[in-house]
Order: C-alpha cells, then sequence, then structure tokens
C-alpha cells in the first residue's frame, strides 16, 4: 500500500525529473507545431534545444547523490524508485544511467541541429519531428534506468515508435515511406520475439526484475533451458535494434530512406540505448547464464563485422555505406561485452570491458552523428546528396567541411588521433586482457577491410574533380553540430582521459557467479 | 637552453607553422584578402630550414659516448594506462632525424615549380608529414610510436593522391592499405605485450625503457616467453606480428609490391621523401623496437630475413634490370637496397647493424638524387621512358655529373663519392663475420648487379646518340635545381670520405642492442640459427 500512498509517489518521481520534464516540453512542441504559422516553426527546433538542454542539467544534478560504480540494484536501494512489494525498484539510477542519459541527449540535440534547416528543404518542418526526437529520448532514458522487463519494454518501445515515424518522416519521398514500414513491420516482429524471450524467462525465474532474475538463475543451478532459450530469444530482438548480423536487414534500407539526420540518430543514439539495455541485461540478469551467451555473442560479434565490412565495400551510396559500417560498429561494440563474458569473474576485466563499450559508444555516436551531418549537408534542391559521386570535388567547394568527413572518416576507420582509435584501443585491449586474442586479430583484419571504403569517400572529396554548383552556405545550426562532432572527435582522439573517466561511470560490478 | 624540449621543437616545428599559416590565411580571407601561394611556399621552405638548423643542435650536443637516451621528454599524457608523451633520441634515431630534417628543404626547393594545383595544401601535408616522421624517429612509448606511425600516412596519401601522375588513386589507396592493414597486427601484438607487461609488473605501461629519474620497469623489461601455453603471448608470434608491419613498410620481399606505384605516381617530392625517409621507417621499427623486445625470436627469425632480404636484393635488381621506365627502376632498386640493409640488421652484430644504418641514411641520399634526377628530366619532356632519352650528357653536362656520382653512390663506387661503398661494406664486414659465408657472398653479387642495371641506365640515358629533336634543345640544370642537389653530393662525399663521425655515433647505441643478444655479439646464436640447430630456446 505503500507505494500508492501519493507522498511516495511524489518521491519516487523526484527521480524522474529529466523525463518528466521532457515529456512536458515534448507535448508543448506539439501544440506549438498547431498554433505557430508556418514562418515560425523552425522556432519549434529550439523550444526543443532548450528542452534538452534544462532535462541535461537536471541529469548532471543527479551526479552527487548517485553511487558511481556501485549501484544499488537490490532491496534497500538508495537511489530507486517505484520498487516492488519486495523493495526492489523497477527504476534505478547509476552512474550506468546517468551515462547513457547524457549520451541520448547530446544524441538528440546534435540531431535536431543538425535537422533544423533540412526539415525546411524538405519542406516537413514543424514541431511533431522534435516533439518525437524527445519522445524517443524520454523511452531511451526510461530504458537506461529500468530495473525490470516492464520498464525496459516500455523505454524499448517507446523510442521504437518514435523513430518509425521519424524515419518516415518526409511523407513525400517514397523511400521514406517505405523504410518507415519495413522498419515497423521488422521491428514489431523483433519485440514480439523479444517478448516471448522475457515470457520465458519469467516463466523460468518468476520475476522480470533483472536482480531477481540474477538470484534465481544463480540459486537454479544447473536446470536453466528454458532461461537459457529465453535470453536468446531476447537476443535476438536486442540484436535487431542493434542491427547485428544476421538480424540487420533493416538496416540499410531504412538508414538510406530516412531523412539523413533521423539515420544518423537511429544509427546512434537507438542503437546505444539497445546497448544499454544489452549491458544492463546481460550482465547483470542473466550473468548466471554467461557461458551460455558468450559464445553467441562472439557469433554475432564477428558475422556482423566481417559482414558489415564486406557488404559495405561495394556500396555507392553513403547512407548504405554507413549502414553497413555500423552493423560491423555493432560487432566492434559486442567485443566489449565478450571480454566481460570471458573476463571469469575477473572485476578488473570486466570493469575494462564495459568501460571498452561505453567509450567506442561515446566515440561513435559523435563520429557518426558528424558523418551523417555532413551528408544532411549535401542534401539540396534536386541532390538527395547520399551518393558517393555527391562528395566529388568537395574539397574545393567546402574545404572546411571536406576536412571534417576526413576526420569522420578516419575515426570511423579507428586511426590515431581520433576518437576511433582510442574506442578500439579500448576494446581490444578488453578482449585481449580477457584472452582472446584471436577476436582482436579477426578485429582488426576488418578494420583492414574498412580503410578501403572509407578511403573511397576521401579520393571522391579530394582526388577527383567535381561540380561547382549548389555551393550554398552552410546553416548555422548544422554548423555547429558538425564543429561539436569534430571537435570531440579530435578531442577525444588526443586527450581521452576525461572522456574514459567519463565512460568508467557506467561501469557496474558484475554479480558473483 | 631548452635542452629539455628540443626534440619537441624540432618535431613539432614544421606542424606548428603550418598550422599558423591555416590561421594566418583564415585572418587574411577575413580581411578580404589571402596569402599568396609563393607566401605558403616560403614559409613552408624557411620552416623547414629553421627545423633543419635546430636539429643540427641536436647533433652538436648529443654525447656520442652516452648509450642511453638523449633530450628525453617525459610528460604524463594517459599516465593512468601508461601512456605518456615520451622522447628521446640515440644515435640511431639523432641521423634518422637529421636524413629527414636535410631532405625535407630540399624536396620544397624542388617541387618549387612542380606543384600546379592547390599548392598550399600540399605545403600543409608536407610540413605535417615532417612533423610525423620526426615524431616516430623520437617516441620512446609504444602508443606514442604507432599513433604517429600511422599519422605519418595520411599527408603521404593526400601527396600522392591529390598530386601524383595519372594513376594516383591507385597508387594512393594501395600505399594507404598495404602500410595500415600492415600495422594493425602490430596494434593487437602491442596489446598483448602491454598485457604481459602487466601481468609480470602489476604497473601499465607502454614506455620502452623506465623514463629518467625512475626505477618503473619498462616494456623492455618484460620477459617474453618463447614458449608457452598461450600462444600468441610468446617471442616468435609478436615478433611476427611486428615484423610483417615494418616488413611491409621497408618493404622486404614480397610485400614490396606497392612501392613501385606509389613511387611511380607520386609527385617528385613525395617519391624523395617516401625513398628517403618514409621506408625507413620499417628498418628503423626492425631496430628500436623488434630487435631490442624479442631477442629469442629475432635470432630465430634471423635466416627467413636473411633470405628474404636477400631475395629482395637479386629481384629488385634483376627487375630493375628490364624496367622501362626510369622511375620504376629506381624504384626497384630501392627494394634491393633494402634488401641488403635487412641483412646487415639480422646479422645482429656491431658491423652489420651499424652499417645498415649507416646505409640507411646513404639510401636516402642516393635514391633520394636519382628520384630528383628523374623529375627534373621529366619536367622538361614529360617523359620517363628510357627509349626516348639518349646522349643527354652532351645538352646537359651539368646534370650528367650530378647523375653519375649519385649513380656510383647508389651502386657503391669507393671514395667517388663512396658513402654507398662504406655502407655496404660495413655490412658485409658484419654478414662475413657469421660462418655462413655463403649469406655475404650472394649479398655481394647483388652489388655487381645493382652496377649492372645503373650503369647501363646511364648509358642508355647520358651516351649514345643524340638522336631525337625533342631533346637536343633541352636546358641544363637551373640553379635552383643545382641547389637541390648539391647538398646531397656534398653529404655523400663527407659520408664517403670521413664517415667516422656519423659511425662514431652509432657506436654507443647499436652496442646496447647487441648486448641484449649476450655480450659482444650475436654470432655464436645467429650462426646456430642458420645451420637449423636454433629451434625454441
Amino acid at each position: 500500500m505503500g507505494a500508492f500512498d501519493p507522498a511516495t509517489i511524489l518521491e519516487n518521481l523526484y527521480w524522474l525529473k529529466p523525463e518528466i520534464l521532457l515529456t512536458i516540453f515534448a507535448f508543448l512542441l506539439l501544440g506549438l507545431s498547431v498554433a505557430l504559422p508556418a514562418e515560425l516553426r523552425h522556432w519549434a527546433g529550439w523550444v526543443g534545444l532548450v528542452g534538452i538542454l534544462v532535462a541535461a542539467i537536471l541529469v548532471v544534478s543527479y551526479a552527487p547523490s548517485v553511487p558511481f560504480g556501485a549501484p544499488k540494484l537490490e532491496a534497500g536501494a538508495t537511489v530507486g524508485a517505484f520498487a516492488d512489494p519486495a523493495g526492489r525498484p523497477s527504476f534505478v539510477l547509476d552512474g550506468f544511467a546517468l551515462f547513457f542519459k547524457g549520451l541520448f541527449l547530446f544524441a538528440a540535440a546534435l540531431t535536431i541541429l543538425s535537422a533544423m534547416k533540412f526539415l525546411d528543404v524538405e519542406r516537413a518542418q514543424g514541431g511533431e519531428f522534435y516533439a518525437l526526437v524527445l519522445f524517443a529520448v524520454i523511452g531511451m532514458m526510461l530504458l537506461a534506468s529500468g530495473n525490470d522487463f516492464a520498464t525496459l519494454y516500455i523505454g524499448l518501445e517507446t523510442t521504437a515508435l518514435s523513430s518509425y515515424v521519424l524515419v518516415g518522416f518526409t511523407r513525400a519521398n517514397p523511400r521514406s515511406n517505405e523504410a518507415a514500414l519495413k522498419y515497423f513491420v521488422l521491428g514489431a516482429f523483433a519485440s514480439a520475439v523479444l517478448v516471448y524471450g522475457v515470457s520465458l524467462v519469467y516463466g523460468a525465474t518468476g520475476t522480470i526484475h533483472i536482480g531477481g532474475i540474477a538470484g534465481a538463475l544463480a540459486a537454479a543451478g544447473g536446470k536453466r533451458t528454458l532461461a537459457d532459450l529465453g535470453a536468446v530469444l531476447i537476443l535476438v530482438g536486442l540484436g535487431f535494434k542493434i542491427a547485428a548480423f544476421p538480424f540487420h536487414m533493416w538496416a540499410p534500407d531504412v538508414y538510406e530512406g530516412a531523412p539523413s539526420p533521423v539515420a544518423g540518430f537511429v544509427s546512434t543514439a537507438t542503437k546505444a540505448a539497445a546497448f544499454a539495455m544489452i549491458l544492463r541485461v546481460y550482465l547483470q540478469g542473466f550473468y548466471p547464464l554467461v557461458t551460455s551467451w558468450t559464445p553467441l555473442l562472439v557469433l554475432l560479434s564477428v558475422a556482423s563485422m566481417t559482414f558489415g565490412n564486406v557488404a559495405a565495400v561495394r556500396q555507392d551510396n553513403v547512407k548504405r555505406m554507413l549502414a553497413y559500417s555500423s552493423i560491423a560498429q555493432a560487432g566492434y561494440l559486442l567485443m566489449g561485452l565478450i571480454a566481460v563474458g570471458a573476463a571469469r569473474g575477473d572485476e578488473r576485466i570486466a570493469a575494462y570491458g564495459m568501460t571498452a563499450v561505453a567509450i567506442h559508444l561515446l566515440v561513435y555516436t559523435v563520429t557518426n552523428l558528424g558523418a551523417f551531418g555532413l551528408v544532411t549537408m549535401l542534401r539540396r534542391g534536386e541532390t538527395a546528396g547520399d551518393r558517393i559521386d555527391d562528395f566529388r570535388g568537395l574539397s574545393a567547394r567546402k574545404p572546411v567541411a571536406a576536412a571534417a568527413m576526413v576526420v569522420f572518416l578516419l575515426s570511423l576507420a579507428g586511426i590515431p588521433c581520433t576518437a576511433g582509435f582510442i574506442g578500439k584501443w579500448w576494446l581490444f585491449g578488453a578482449v585481449i586482457q580477457a584472452d582472446m586474442a584471436w577476436l582482436a586479430v579477426v578485429a582488426v583484419v576488418n578494420s583492414a577491410i574498412s580503410l578501403f571504403y572509407y578511403a573511397r569517400v576521401v579520393v571522391a572529396m579530394y582526388m577527383t574533380a567535381g561540380s561547382q554548383e549548389g555551393n550554398v552556405a552552410v546553416p548555422a545550426g548544422l554548423s555547429a553540430a558538425l564543429a561539436i562532432a569534430c571537435a570531440l572527435t579530435l578531442w577525444i582522439g588526443v586527450y581521452p582521459s576525461p572522456f574514459i573517466r567519463l565512460a568508467q561511470t557506467a561501469v557496474f560490478p558484475i554479480p558473483g557467479r | 637552453m631548452f635542452d629539455g624540449q628540443l626534440v619537441t621543437i624540432v618535431s613539432f616545428l614544421p606542424l606548428a607553422a603550418a598550422l599558423a599559416l591555416i590561421v594566418l590565411n583564415q585572418a587574411a580571407r577575413a580581411a578580404g584578402s589571402e596569402l599568396s601561394a609563393t607566401v605558403w611556399k616560403i614559409a613552408g621552405l624557411l620552416a623547414s630550414l629553421a627545423t633543419f638548423a635546430i636539429s643540427l643542435l641536436l647533433w652538436t650536443r648529443y654525447d656520442t659516448a652516452s648509450a642511453d637516451y638523449q633530450f628525453v621528454e617525459h610528460t604524463p599524457w594517459l599516465a593512468e594506462w601508461g601512456v605518456n608523451y615520451y622522447v628521446g633520441i640515440d644515435g640511431i634515431s639523432l641521423l634518422l632525424i637529421l636524413l629527414t630534417t636535410f631532405l625535407q628543404p630540399i624536396v620544397l626547393i624542388a617541387s618549387w615549380n612542380d606543384i600546379k594545383h592547390s599548392l598550399k595544401s600540399y605545403v600543409f601535408f608536407m610540413l605535417a608529414l615532417e612533423t610525423g616522421m620526426i615524431a616516430t624517429f623520437a617516441a620512446l612509448n609504444l602508443f606514442q610510436f604507432y599513433l604517429f606511425w600511422e599519422l605519418m600516412l595520411i599527408p603521404m596519401y593526400f601527396i600522392i593522391g591529390i598530386w601524383g601522375g595519372p594513376r594516383r588513386v591507385y597508387a594512393a589507396i594501395k600505399f594507404f592499405l598495404f602500410t595500415m592493414a600492415g600495422s594493425l597486427l602490430m596494434l593487437v601484438a602491442m596489446l598483448v605485450v602491454y598485457r604481459l607487461h602487466f601481468a609480470q609488473f602489476g604497473v601499465l605501461t607502454l614506455d620502452l625503457v623506465a623514463p629518467p629519474g625512475t626505477t618503473l620497469p619498462g616494456l623492455l623489461d618484460t620477459n617474453i616467453p618463447m614458449i608457452d601455453p598461450i600462444w600468441w603471448q610468446t617471442q616468435p608470434w609478436l615478433f611476427a606480428a611486428f615484423a610483417l608491419a615494418f616488413g611491409i613498410k621497408v618493404p622486404v620481399f614480397p610485400f614490396h609490391t606497392w612501392l613501385p606505384d606509389a613511387h611511380v605516381e607520386a609527385p617528385t617530392a613525395g617519391s624523395v621523401i617516401l625513398a628517403g625517409v618514409l621506408l625507413k621507417m620499417g628498418t628503423y621499427g626492425f631496430v628500436r623496437f623488434a630487435l631490442p623486445l624479442f631477442p629469442g625470436a629475432a635470432v630465430e627469425f634471423a635466416p627467413l630475413i636473411f633470405g628474404l632480404g636477400l631475395a629482395g636484393i637479386l629481384y629488385g635488381a634483376l627487375v630493375a634490370m628490364v624496367q622501362k621506365d626510369i622511375k620504376r627502376l629506381v624504384a626497384y632498386s630501392s627494394v634491393a637496397h633494402l634488401g641488403f640493409v635487412m641483412l646487415g640488421t639480422f646479422a645482429l652484430n656491431d658491423e652489420g647493424l651499424k652499417g645498415a644504418v649507416l646505409q640507411m641514411v646513404n639510401h636516402g641520399l642516393s635514391t633520394g638524387a636519382l628520384f630528383l634526377i628523374v623529375g627534373i628530366v621529366y619536367e622538361r619532356r614529360h617523359t620517363r621512358l628510357i627509349s626516348e632519352y639518349g646522349g643527354l650528357s652532351r645538352v646537359m653536362p651539368v646534370l650528367a655529373v650530378f647523375f653519375m656520382i649519385m649513380m656510383l653512390s647508389s651502386i657503391g663506387m669507393p671514395a667517388l663519392p663512396g658513402n654507398g661503398f662504406v655502407g655496404e661494406f660495413t655490412i658485409l664486414l658484419g654478414a662475413f663475420a657469421l660462418p655462413q659465408k655463403v649469406w655475404a657472398v650472394l649479398g655481394a653479387t647483388g652489388i655487381v648487379l645493382g652496377a649492372a642495371y645503373m650503369l647501363w641506365l646511364y648509358q642508355r640515358t647520358m651516351f649514345g646518340k643524340l638522336d631525337r629533336p625533342e631533346n637536343q634543345a633541352l636546358k641544363d640544370l637551373s640553379f635552383r635545381e643545382v641547389m637541390t642537389l648539391l647538398p646531397l653530393v656534398i653529404l655523400s662525399f663527407w659520408i664517403g670520405l670521413y664517415p667516422k663521425p656519423f659511425l662514431h655515433i652509432l657506436e654507443a647505441p647499436v652496442a646496447k642492442i647487441v648486448a641484449r643478444y649476450g655480450g659482444e655479439s650475436a654470432v655464436p646464436a645467429v650462426a646456430e640459427a642458420l645451420e637449423g640447430r636454433g629451434g625454441a630456446r
């Protein structure tokens, strides 16, 4: 009965301030899109940005009260809300949740900055776009804090539903519609598989609470076939969300059809959110099953990076190429989880692996948003701006933008002095610490393949002549987004210490087996 | 003054100048004008000359008696994870840094009128490249070494790809992919050494040796097993990963296929720097990292490397002989010469190593000069086909003299100018110290072949009938062109006639590396390995 007492509810809601605030802003934006005359609609973007900024401040304000590195997931949590009768919170705030919330807000801010002018070009300006971005972020933030499958699923679906609409936002463009439909149908199917997996796990353990599942599985000992099956099905659902091979089929079509800023958002924030869920579910709840899922992750990882990189080589469309590259990146990211799985309970290696995933997610988000920002920039009148040919001669037309694109591509390829190298250094280091050097070798062979297709874009920009047409000024918001992404990519590459420390806040202790 | 920072100043002066130029250019653009291309060229030249001057200061202050790293600077970077900004030089790096700073102004002068478009970017990339090269030679932290090692490729990629010949894009991508891909396995091996070191000492570090004033164990103190249940943390595998990265860069036969393409398509300045300095990164990597880190494996692999080096010498020479294109011929001659350097390096004794390092410098001078000469005639005739030339010595006598001297340097003629002779002779001394004389004998055969293709090239281009009308009106060298070749000739004569100061610099650091192979030299161990009785120790 305590849980329904108004004072308790208010107390619990205290920890959801950023989410609540963003919800208010999202509804405000929906209202504005009706109320504002067409010529003032682009102001909605700024309203959305203000909302994100305030939410970010709120997220940071929790930092002092959150036990970094030592979340209280069990009964008696100091920072948790909406506990079940046993006192286990379904919503937790720990360093992990805060890190990811910050990351999502950052991605959303950059997306809105890149989209503001773009929507004018597409004649799709309106508050709904920004409201949908905010709804997606709210879902992701819930996901980062989710501590039972109900909360996690609500977060996941809020994100997914908003993303489906965002992908189809340019209604006049048939490709965008097609992409949205594909994304929706396949996404719904993946969600169904995931929920089925959850139901099996519930059947096996009698709880949907992450900590409870870990406890029940540890107690069950060898009898866990049902739970294993559930874990596999959940991995299928999440594998879809992170676009890991063989659940990647939607990604190239969706990225290509989606408006470029949305493609950037879906490829970074949505992927990071799904990774947050994988980390929470597999490294907490399913940790007792570690021997079952580690080989599966190895399989997914190797297949994703190999397939993604090989397929990317043949692409002539930059967005498709980035889609395949993002499939490969999902493969790299899984290496960090594999390292935790293969660490056999070694706390130091587990922490190393989690740091690696967190830092590489940050790196990848910054870099990929930058790369999609460049594609957004090339959208002009009749040019879609996403073919490699559209990049021809860019160094002469827009030397600064071309240089920024080189930085993003080098970072995606993992070349030193850019953020990507730091991410790979940590990921490779993690698997080597966990005695899996062969996986690092597979990854570097893949990196070598990836150099080829990233170099193709550089060739187009610097070594082939292009037309001087469409040389229009870059809108201020997009310039700012690109400048932020480029500066961060170089900063993380040259002096990563503060960012690694930030990523280390996302480390939580693995439960004892 | 600034002694502690001298290496940093030398390394980063070119990049700082390049960045300053960009800032000034943007400022001028904001004011409505722009820095003209000439200003960029002059500023770039001045920056590289200043770098050369400061690097001479390094030379004068270098203490040849000490085997320690000098001008050491150690600044925490990501100290928690053992990554530090750690620079310092010994005689080996000093010579290679001097070679770099010496060649850089020369190539900038050589390309003065060569570069027709995007000249500002060209100056920027050249200066950035110089920083990358010097910083690689000075790095004593493995992370930092890797960083500059890869970073340096990017300006070179652009230099080949933007200002190169007709097949420049292909050549640039091939160069980039070969060298980048090769070094990726080294990255894994580095992380494995890092892990081994941590397991043994409980400290995370990537410093090669303990920084001055501390007793922290460096990576060189790690005991890397020859045999271990975890196969990938044994010396042979780690050595192989490093050797692949360095071997592609050298290039050791059969990883040389990128080299002719890159050389032929690169603009003259690019070819000179590529042959003069970039190839030395590979051999330097062997000397600085692979040999000291994995002594056991180096001995075990010595026969293989000998074989590959020799194959390179013979193959490079034979292929050079049949080339129709002058630049391709010079490119293949590099394969042969660097095979020689590998032979000296893996003799693993004092003479061999000293000769190898000296020969790295000599090859930089002679091949650099040959590429300059090719560039000079190409600029006039727009062809590099040997058959298009003949009798040039009559219209271009000054060029003929320079060509003669540097060609003789390349084939190892004693005393004229003799630098190639000194280098090859010292290497052969090292190789003959091994009981199996056959390697040295076969290597010496390579010298004969080298003489054959070079002399034949000279005969076909410079002598004979001046029958082509286009060739009859060719102008001899301009003052600028003489100024690019003269310093190379002077330095070649110096090394050829009085090599002592150069060999003296190498004395102490080489002895230190050889000492890791158990005392005076590794001759017995290498000899044993060559006879196939080495096996795992």
